[in-house]
């Protein structure tokens, strides 16, 4: 890419109409003109050569406009030799995708015409590369235009909630918001300075599916601050509102030892083996061992003679209770033991 | 079945009850026939009237709202107001009435009460004499 720096008569530049910027504010203008009669101009405008011999301005729009303003004959501008439309469309939001004074709108109109339009058609994901920005940047942008006219003119750049203007962050939460109610939404959010975070709660009324659109037209027509305490209202009612229970059915004496062996296949069928049952059925309501404090040992000498006989057999029968157990349980261990896994040849 | 309240419920509710404000007087059946519901108990009557209060409460309009033999009312004219607030203060007028009348009961009782412990000590002493 060639080029090529030349003072060049001002009256054969022509303005690109088609140019992304098409937002000037005539109060810069004024001062860039009379910055510039003050020390010249320092930055060259861009320009290419048309076909007719005259120029067509790439970039340096407001420069141009100042010049022009001052009454000077001559501008000195890049003459550039790029044909492509699309790489001469791409330079010039680049140069102005950057700029405060580039809107949210501009640029998001600048993407849907690279996008949509014939003359380009490029998908969004060359889009993102080419400017070096994200697809979702370039996707919230493009949601922008779901708005209608008299919003997107509201739509402003920066963070700073001013009266009847939107930032970007203020509209879209509400991009998916029914579009009977979306503008009307978006101008009461304008009107009434509502913080992001306020936006975000009111939307979730107007998305939700379980408030009818005939409740929608009635909260559209509230203040602000009534949504906020209608959403706070919603969402103390939902959470009221008794949820869905399933009930599964399980069997209590192995629910305690499913999930150890949740992973086999075969794990169902294991446990409601009777004998397994029964395991685990005594495992769950023995408690684990403890051991007896000296303070528990000594508090035997404070059982009286007439109840001391009563204790002993009490005793005897836990003992006989749990020797019974131990007697059973080491014969199913033994016999469980006993079932030895064999390899069989198989025939084919 | 008791009445499911929902968040639109309550907002069909309220426009009924701003609306009264133009349409004049509505009973309490017509009310629930308008959002949508039956009152098919006394349970589901008293449900409706409570939603009904909350909600009053929540605005500074509907604060008035209020009960007349015609039905419930969101009063505009000084007439109007004096409609609900009439019945509310005999209402008033006739719980004190009762309170006072059972506080008289209650001296008597307490009375009584005094004259049997007297007695009571009365034959202690005798006793221990």
């Amino acid at each position: 890419m060639s080029m090529r720096v030349l003072e060049i008569d001002i009256e054969l530049v022509d303005e690109d109409i088609n140019q992304p910027r098409y937002n000037f504010d005539e109060e810069s203008i004024s001062e860039l003109a009379s910055s510039i009669k003050e020390i010249g101009l320092l930055n060259p405008i861009k320009v290419r050569v048309q076909n007719n011999g005259r120029y067509k301005l790439v970039f340096g729009n407001r420069r141009y406009k100042a010049c022009k303003l001052l009454g000077l004959k001559t501008i000195p501008a890049i003459i550039s030799d790029d044909q492509s439309e699309l790489d001469i469309y791409l330079e010039q939001l680049t140069e102005n995708i950057q700029r405060e004074s580039f809107t949210p709108i501009e640029e998001a109109e600048a993407f849907n015409k690279l996008i949509n339009d014939p003359k380009f058609r490029i998908s969004t994901k060359l889009l993102a590369s080419r400017l070096g920005k994200s697809e979702r940047y370039i996707s919230q942008k493009l949601d922008l235009l779901k708005f209608g006219k008299n919003v997107q003119q509201m739509i402003k750049s920066g963070k700073d909630i001013v009266p009847n203007k939107l930032t970007e962050e203020q509209v879209l939460p509400l991009k998916n918001v029914a579009i009977e109610f979306r503008d009307a939404l978006a101008v009461k959010v304008a009107k009434e300075q509502a913080p992001v975070k306020d936006v975000k709660r009111i939307s979730v009324l107007f998305l939700a599916d379980d408030i009818s659109s005939e409740t929608k037209e009635y909260l559209i027509k509230k203040p602000i601050t009534t949504l906020i305490n209608d959403w706070h209202e919603y969402q103390r009612l939902k959470n009221e509102s008794p949820k869905k229970t399933e009930l599964e059915v399980v069997d209590s004496t192995i629910s305690k030892h499913k999930e150890l062996f949740s992973d086999s296949p075969n794990s169902l069928e294991y446990y409601n083996i009777p004998i397994v049952k029964k395991l685990y059925e005594l495992l769950n309501n023995i408690p684990s061992q403890h051991v007896i404090s000296e303070d528990q040992k000594e508090s035997v000498s404070k059982i009286k003679v007439e109840f001391k006989q009563d204790f002993i057999n009490a005793v005897d029968s836990l003992i006989d209770c749990l020797l019974g157990h131990a007697e059973q349980w080491k014969q199913i261990k033994e016999l469980s033991s006993s079932n030895k896994l064999t390899l069989i040849k198989k025939e084919k | 079945m008791a009445i499911k309240w929902s968040f639109d419920l309550e907002q069909k509710l309220e426009r009924v009850l701003f609306d009264l404000i133009e349409t004049g007087p509505k009973h309490l059946n017509e009310i629930a026939k308008e959002i949508g519901i039956t009152l098919s108990s006394q349970g589901d009557r008293n449900s409706l009237k409570y939603r009904m209060r909350k909600i009053a409460d929540r605005y500074e309009e509907l604060n008035s709202l209020g009960y007349t033999s015609d039905g419930y009312i969101v009063p505009r004219y000084k007439d109007e107001f004096y409609k609900i607030s009439k019945p509310l203060r005999s209402r008033g007028q006739g719980l004190i009435m009762k309170a006072d009348k059972i506080d008289s009961q209650a001296a008597k009782v307490g009375k009584r009460r005094e004259v049997e412990q007297m007695e009571l000590f009365e034959d202690i002493m005798d006793e221990s004499i």
